[in-house]
């Protein structure tokens, strides 16, 4: 008996053997007793939504961390929410903006109760910036660029503030200290504030 | 080694489509097509009925709930057998500390198990289950060595390997039964 003979001896076997009815009713129950899987995500958007949380938890002040942590899950099931939205920017009338200092700007606390690491807007402006300094006569918030746009850029860059004036001495150099001590001593000299929502 | 043999399908892809939508009909007679391919196969492997039901049914319990996610309904076939592999695998494993998988003994209950036709399932049930999967793949379902390496997660070289084992064994195994070539005539004439 050849190779041909027993494959279809076999085939022809084993297709007409008998087997018991489908049990349709107890795969149902089957189905329905167990638990229905998580969706399933892209690793793109996996890999967007830890790089978002990551960034978000890891310069965000502890009672940031809450609001992040418990939008995390809105974060990972719908990319396309406006970040600006889970963050709980708080607007600030740019018109209450009062001095520049560097790359600071001074508003007064009692405006809107801001914290450290209180996300703010200010403005109309596009960009969203985080307080990085508080204290009695009121709170300053990095005014940091876009990321690639500062980066890009070797020279220093003068960027008109949200509130009129100019932002100057934020350059390339500055933002590569994103993260580490910042020149600037006039503020905490952290430059933390990062969150570019264009 | 001849490596194409007459597909035999599992479902049919207009069937799988609607199943893939949602259609509940739709994956009741999907359940209903694939689930004699799902217990012979189990029952051939893990040799024991009721472990055999048991794990067919759930494997289509997976089938179901991945449905969803099948991207080609062309490929659905492949796909069954791999999720029937693993869910066997998985059976194996769980049975092989406490219950060892041995043929049942006792009356015979498929027309291929007759004691006065050769007995093909002892035949089959002498190979070692990665062999069998792979033999029956390619003698029952027709796949080649490189599809059969798809739906097991197995090199070519090695499905190559075990097919060629296989039917070594079973060569031999048949040619020891004196009375092979009427059997076989015996098996086919009832079919």
């Amino acid at each position: 008996m050849n190779d041909v003979d027993i494959a279809a001896t076999f085939r022809t076997a084993f297709l007409s053997a008998e087997s018991p009815d489908a049990p349709v009713n107890s795969i149902r129950r089957r189905l329905a007793a167990q638990p229905q899987p998580r969706p399933r995500l892209s690793y793109k958007a996996l890999t967007v939504a830890l790089v978002l949380s990551t960034t978000g938890l890891a310069f965000a002040a502890p009672q940031s961390r809450a609001a992040i942590s418990a939008t995390g899950a809105a974060i990972i099931s719908s990319l396309n929410t406006d970040l600006r939205q889970l963050m709980n920017t708080v607007p600030i009338p740019a018109a209450q903006v009062s001095r520049e200092v560097g790359h600071q700007v001074n508003i007064p606390t009692d405006l809107v109760g801001l914290n450290r690491g209180s996300v703010v807007k200010i403005g109309d402006a596009p960009k969203i910036y985080r307080v990085n300094y508080t204290g009695k006569s009121g709170c300053s918030i990095d005014l940091t660029l876009t990321l690639e746009k500062t980066v890009a850029s070797k020279e220093p860059t003068f960027v008109p503030l949200p509130g009129g004036g100019t932002l100057f001495g934020a350059s390339a150099n500055d933002m590569s200290l994103l993260g580490s001590s910042h020149a600037c001593s006039d503020t905490s000299g952290f430059v933390k504030a990062f969150l570019a929502n264009q | 080694m001849q490596e194409h043999q007459d597909r035999t399908a599992i479902a049919d892809v207009d069937v799988v489509l609607l199943a893939c939508r949602g259609d509940i009909a739709a994956q009741n007679e999907l359940i209903r097509l694939v689930w004699p391919h799902a217990y012979r196969m189990a029952r051939a492997i893990l040799q024991r009925r009721e472990i055999a039901q048991d794990v067919a049914q759930d494997a289509c319990v997976q089938m179901v709930r991945g449905l969803p996610v099948l991207r080609d309904a062309r490929a659905f076939d492949a796909w069954f057998i791999r999720i029937l592999w693993r869910t066997v695998a998985r059976a194996r494993r769980a049975h092989r500390d406490h219950d060892e998988l041995v043929p049942e003994s006792g009356q015979p209950v498929d027309p291929w198990l007759h004691d006065d036709l050769i007995d093909l399932r002892s035949a089959l049930a002498r190979l070692k289950a990665d062999f069998r999967i792979a033999f029956l793949l390619h003698a029952v379902y027709g796949y080649n060595s490189v599809e059969i390496g798809r739906a097991l997660g197995l090199p070519p070289p090695t499905v190559r390997f075990r097919l060629y084992r296989a039917k070594s064994i079973l060569r031999s195994i048949l040619a020891d039964q004196k009375t092979t070539q009427h059997s076989f005539k015996k098996v086919i004439a009832n079919v």
